[in-house]
């Protein structure tokens, strides 16, 4: 980054670098447009590819301050800031996942705490879950607030001319603009976040569609069918929103299916998370297992593997959530649902699940001292790792 | 040894005794809870901490989040859920005592629903008629007061609504019959495409409480001639109804108590939609004005109560509830309701 400020062939006259401290913290000042232009092409085409959203979150709250301070206030690198502040955003979010996974362990009756314990420590891990939810719906504003500024009122009139290197900023914008309504009621509308921002982003998200086909179709392929599942996501929310005939679920599954084979599955992810809201637990259910099918049969992008991450540990909370609830631990293996197994793979094949002996009381000849025959099926198939204590498959 | 016996045989009954009385203790009951924004909701949220508080009766509950109202209230009727939580209107068909309190103007303020709410849980000569069959009201939480938005704010008075076109809710039986009564045109509608009908300019008018404002972009249906009149048409609110047989029998009565202590934390929701709405879309009513729309208002009410719509206990008990806060009116002289 360094090297590329300076070597410009049109340098920021009153660009200047400095590193300080041993953590090597740099920091330039000046030109809004390099550094918006440095941290599209550069940091975040490098994290991207890195599929580790704590790792990337953690840069992004490290980062916003001294990007913050490297510009003139009036005219800051919102491209930057926005980024940086809605990846800071992950690690609140990751946060409140946590809080709200013992909020479920204290409720599930797998657990079967006593009444008072079960409701106050429900209650603390609830109010844990608020504060994250807060701090993430703040840091998604100012992402979305940034986004504004950066590309105008986004969804309200034309779309802006998003240059090749602003795209990824606009798409964060996109993305913050839906997360900031969805963790703010999450947290209790603390900051009044107006809900039809997501109405702004659905229509927003046309703006990411690519040119005609050559047979004339113009859609979200490039952005693996995200800009489709965000303008659903927000249909699905708000009745009557979409167009008219059009049923947001179906576009939700169709957005999920066409993007698996691009290896970035983050219309699935929003599919889980927004059918889980609406209390679509079948349509949840269904996407969660065709996701983790997904991870199997595509690799994940090179490019984008941290969107794919992200899109996958959407699915897993919603996944853990359920598993806590019925089992009272989180997802042994991705894409299993609970209640699955006793219905699937472990049945008894002989059909004496009620507790009767399919074979009469004397099933192998009268001598009960005899070994059961070899071709007689082994009680527990289930292979090492696939027990509770390990954890789900990473894509 | 007969003794101890005696005193186990005695434990014992004590215990089967206790279990009859709180048949549903053990299990995890399920609620079937409408908040049109799911899980995210602000109605669903309050309804998480009732299930907590819920627990510590004894009484373990798990909220199942619907964004479609009917779907909640079928799969109730169908037996797939203990409870279930929407409004007051759409469960108009379990009993009409508690649907009754979201009559047209019966309660024209929050302070009036607040002390319904709070009367219902005081006195159990109130309770027991939300109390029906098979089937309980074990809750009343405030949604909102509903208001009158209009494409053309010079529409305030009664008269102004002959011709207009106004867009009611297909399940709602005393909108429609009081639109007719002033001359105006039914244009049904549903939460799907009552917004889209007044943001397109299909209707004149449209009902909503203040929640709906933002999601459904009704400034755009409001445009710069437009207005919200403020003087509310009834009082939304959310009812929590049970399958009696499922719950302990004291389960109404510590349930009623919890709205009532918990009515401002639902209020606050309430209030912060109604702050939504800029002050210049307001149109406040002169009294002289407000007096001809009450009139309608009590117009309604009593006829719809002949034809079995309104329950006329309830309508009496919220009259006595306004005349108790304003003496004056007009209406608390003559006993029509």
């Amino acid at each position: 980054m360094f090297n590329e400020a300076l070597s410009s062939r049109r340098p920021c006259p009153a660009t200047l670098a400095r590193i300080a401290g041993i953590g090597a913290t740099l920091v330039f000042i000046g030109c809004a447009g390099k550094i918006d232009k440095i941290t599209v092409n550069r940091v975040v085409a490098r994290a991207l590819t890195v599929p580790d959203v704590d790792q990337s979150c953690e840069i992004g709250a490290t980062l916003r301050s001294p990007l913050a301070a490297a510009t003139k206030e009036s005219k800051p690198a919102r491209k930057a800031l926005l980024i940086s502040e809605a990846t800071a955003a992950m690690c609140d979010e990751m946060a409140a996942w946590t809080h709200e996974l013992d909020r479920a362990m204290a409720l599930s009756s797998a657990v079967g705490l006593a009444p008072m314990q079960r409701a106050l420590r429900a209650k603390d891990a609830g109010y844990a879950a608020d504060r994250s939810h807060q701090r993430a719906a703040a840091r998604y504003l100012r992402a979305w607030e940034n986004g504004l500024e950066e590309f105008g009122d986004i969804g309200n009139g034309d779309c802006p001319k998003l240059k090749s290197h602003d795209e990824i900023a606009y798409f964060v914008t996109l993305v913050s603009g839906i997360q900031t309504v969805l963790h703010d009621s999450n947290s209790g509308r603390t900051l009044g976040v107006p809900q039809e921002t997501v109405l702004q982003v659905a229509r927003g998200a046309e703006c990411l569609k690519g040119d005609p086909d050559k047979d004339g179709t113009i859609d979200g392929k490039q952005w693996w069918y995200a800009p489709e599942a965000l303008a659903a996501a927000a249909w699905a929310t708000i009745p009557g929103s979409g167009p008219e005939g059009v049923d947001p679920w179906t576009v939700l599954e169709e957005m999920g299916a066409k993007g698996e084979s691009s290896g970035v599955r983050v219309a699935r992810g929003l599919q889980v998370t927004i059918a889980v809201n609406a209390g679509r637990e079948d349509i949840a259910q269904a996407a969660i297992a065709a996701h983790a099918a997904a991870l199997d049969a595509h690799d994940q992008s090179h490019t984008h593997a941290l969107f794919d991450r992200y899109a996958y540990l959407l699915s897993l909370h919603q996944s853990d959530l359920m598993w806590i609830a019925e089992e009272g631990y989180r997802t042994p293996v991705f894409g299993q649902l609970p209640g699955a197994a006793a219905a699937g793979e472990d049945a008894d094949p002989f059909g004496g699940g009620d507790g009767s002996d399919p074979f009469g009381d004397d099933p192998f000849g009268g001598d009960p001292g005899a070994k059961a025959p070899a071709d007689v099926p082994p009680s527990d198939p289930s292979p090492a790792g696939d027990g509770p204590d390990s954890p789900a498959q990473e894509p | 040894m007969i003794r101890s016996f005696s005193r186990a045989f005695a434990a014992l009954t004590a215990l089967v005794g206790f279990s009859a009385a709180t048949p549903a203790q053990a299990d995890t009951l399920k609620v079937c809870a409408y908040d049109p924004a799911g899980k995210s909701g602000d109605f669903f949220r309050l309804l998480g901490d009732y299930a907590l508080e819920a627990g510590t009766w004894g009484v373990t509950i798990e909220m199942k989040a619907y964004t479609d109202e009917e779907t909640a209230a079928k799969d109730f009727e169908a037996g797939q859920c203990d409870g279930v939580v929407a409004t007051g209107v759409r469960l108009q068909r379990f009993n009409n005592y508690p649907s009754t309190l979201e009559a047209i103007g019966a309660l024209p303020t929050y302070s009036s629903i607040r002390s319904m709410v709070k009367s219902v849980s005081k006195y159990e000569g109130i309770r027991k008629g939300m109390s029906k069959g098979t089937v309980e009201t074990v809750g009343i939480i405030p949604a909102g007061a509903v208001y009158l938005f209009v494409r053309d704010r010079s529409i305030d008075t009664v008269a102004d609504l002959a011709g207009k076109r106004v867009a009611t809710m297909d399940y709602d039986k005393a909108a429609p019959y009081m639109v007719n009564k002033v001359g105006g045109i039914v244009v049904p509608a549903d939460l799907g495409s009552i917004g889209p009908k007044f943001n397109n300019g299909d209707v004149d008018i449209c009902y909503m409480s203040a929640v709906a404002y933002g999601p459904f972009e009704l400034h755009r249906g409001l445009g710069s001639t437009g207005g919200v009149i403020k003087a509310p048409l009834a009082q939304a609110t959310f009812q929590v109804l049970i399958h009696k047989d499922k719950f302990p029998a004291d389960f109404g009565a510590k349930s009623h108590a919890y709205w009532a202590a918990n009515f401002d934390s639902a209020l606050s929701a309430v209030r912060k939609a109604d702050a939504q709405i800029p002050a210049s879309k307001w149109i406040d009513i002169p009294p002289d004005r407000l007096a001809e729309w009450d009139a309608l208002f009590q117009d309604v009410r009593v006829e719809l109560k002949g034809k079995g719509a309104y329950n006329g206990t309830m309508l009496n008990l919220m009259k006595k509830t306004r005349c108790y806060q304003d003496k004056a009116r007009a209406e608390c002289a003559d006993s029509r309701e």
